[in-house]
């Protein structure tokens, strides 16, 4: 049997026939219309939901629901900047940032289709509970590809860096497809470096940037600080070419790290 | 074959009639399923997640403008609906789909279904989308990418990675028959 054939049976297994779906489906568009539209079923997994949750899972919710918060807030922040292609960036060391940009990308790349395993991922408590993030320090990416922002050239997703809270001075985030050799581009808080190009965001015009810079030395508007560690929003993009093995480059004056993501576009169409 | 909606059924569905709409997804409603079936291995699950889908495209009907697209259209609406309904079960507890035993089960092919399915539950989502659709629903890659919401490079790229995952000791141009 070839592995199409075995896909086939093994969920054909769990796919018996719905032969009242195509009618039950008829009866739920009349349905909508003469609600206006605005009537939606309750799914049977709906009304399980909420029911029998144990505390530690409460409680570990609470925490995503706090760090999300945090990432909505830099969305809310990003689409406030993105006319302007990014708030008023606070000094920068030209000469310390040439430094830093002069260190060649030591990313992994790899053969196209090949095994993307992401990682190294570390446990860290910004002030918010710990959340699982990327890289191995001192600075993390925290996000995520789900739900990010569609538009026709890619994807842009909310991250936070989060620094640990004696780290200083200028970090700089690049980073690539490690399959297709893509940039990925910024936008929004932090994005700096040469324009790469240009894309429309909600309906508005915004210059991608090469890269993505912030001072931890600074007071930034931008960033928030809790138990004294940094928090700084970026908005990478990644092309629709992309392969879905996405790979960062963190550089600051005393290190040099490298976390690989992989991306799940969640909503490209609707 | 990409299959092509009547063009007459989509103005009228997008006018507001439900009875030209329900024309239009009923062609689509047995495949939606079945992707929904192959993202979520729960066939109740499945049929909530294309009932919701269905809604969604009742209310977005508006943003379908070329009657070619109106599968690859619902399809994305369903995997959508498949990944938020997993959302929904927060952590989920991956359902292995084990089917009752019969007398015409042989235990190796129920134990190989259930092998081959954990292995697609580990997938991550946008993965196993690439393989449910094209080697349970069949769909060529350049119908897969634009449901994917990719290009059709990138969606190869994640049909060789899943292979390789899926069965690391198949070759891969042995894996695409």
């Amino acid at each position: 049997m070839t592995l199409r054939d075995d896909i086939h049976a093994a969920v054909d297994e769990v796919a018996p026939p719905a032969p009242a779906l195509a009618g039950r489906i008829a009866y739920l568009a009349a349905d909508a219309r003469q609600a206006h539209g605005l009537a939606r079923p309750v799914g049977r997994g709906r009304l399980m939901s909420g029911l029998g949750r144990s505390g530690s899972l409460a409680a570990a919710l609470l925490i995503v629901l706090l760090m999300a918060s945090l990432v909505v807030g830099v969305r809310v922040w990003r689409d406030r900047n993105l006319m302007t292609g990014g708030p008023a960036a606070p000094s920068i060391d030209p000469a310390a940032l040439s430094q830093l940009e002069a260190r060649p990308l030591n990313l992994p790349f790899q053969p196209f289709g090949a095994e993307c395993t992401a990682g190294p991922w570390t446990t860290v408590d910004a002030g918010h509970g710990p959340v699982t993030a990327s890289g191995g320090g001192p600075a993390y990416g925290f996000g995520s590809w789900h739900g990010a922002t569609a538009t026709r050239w890619g994807t842009y997703a909310d991250w936070l860096i989060l620094t640990e809270p004696n780290l200083t001075g200028l970090v700089l985030v690049r980073g690539m497809d490690l399959e297709v050799n893509l940039p990925v581009v910024f936008v929004g808080p932090h994005a700096a470096g040469s324009v790469v190009g240009t894309d429309t965001i909600a309906g508005k015009p915004v210059q991608q940037h090469s890269e993505a810079v912030f001072d931890t030395g600074h007071h930034d508007p931008t960033a928030s600080r809790t138990s004294n560690w940094g928090m700084w929003p970026i908005s990478p993009g990644i092309d629709k070419a992309e392969s879905g093995c996405i790979g960062f480059q963190v550089d600051g004056p005393s290190f040099s790290e490298i976390f690989i993501t992989i991306d799940a576009p969640a909503d490209h169409h609707h | 074959m990409q299959q092509v909606a009547d063009p007459n059924l989509l103005m009228s569905a997008r006018g507001g009639s439900e009875r030209a709409f329900s024309e239009l997804l009923r062609p689509l409603v047995d495949i939606g399923y079945r992707l929904a079936c192959g993202m979520l291995h729960d066939a109740q699950a499945a049929e909530d997640a294309v009932q919701e889908a269905s809604l969604t495209a009742w209310r977005k009907l508006d943003r379908v403008r070329d009657e070619g697209k109106v599968r690859p259209w619902f399809l994305s609406i369903v995997a959508n609906e498949c990944r938020n309904s997993r959302r929904r079960k927060w952590v989920a507890a991956v359902n292995l789909g084990l089917p009752e035993l019969s007398i015409h089960s042989s235990e190796e092919r129920v134990l190989r279904g259930v092998d081959l399915r954990r292995a697609l539950a580990q997938l991550n989502d946008q993965d196993r989308l690439v393989v449910v659709l094209y080697f349970y629903l069949d769909l060529p890659l350049e119908e897969v990418a634009p449901i994917v919401g990719s290009s059709v490079g990138a969606a190869k790229a994640r049909l060789y990675r899943s292979i390789r995952r899926l069965r690391p000791d198949l070759e891969i141009q042995e894996a695409l028959k």
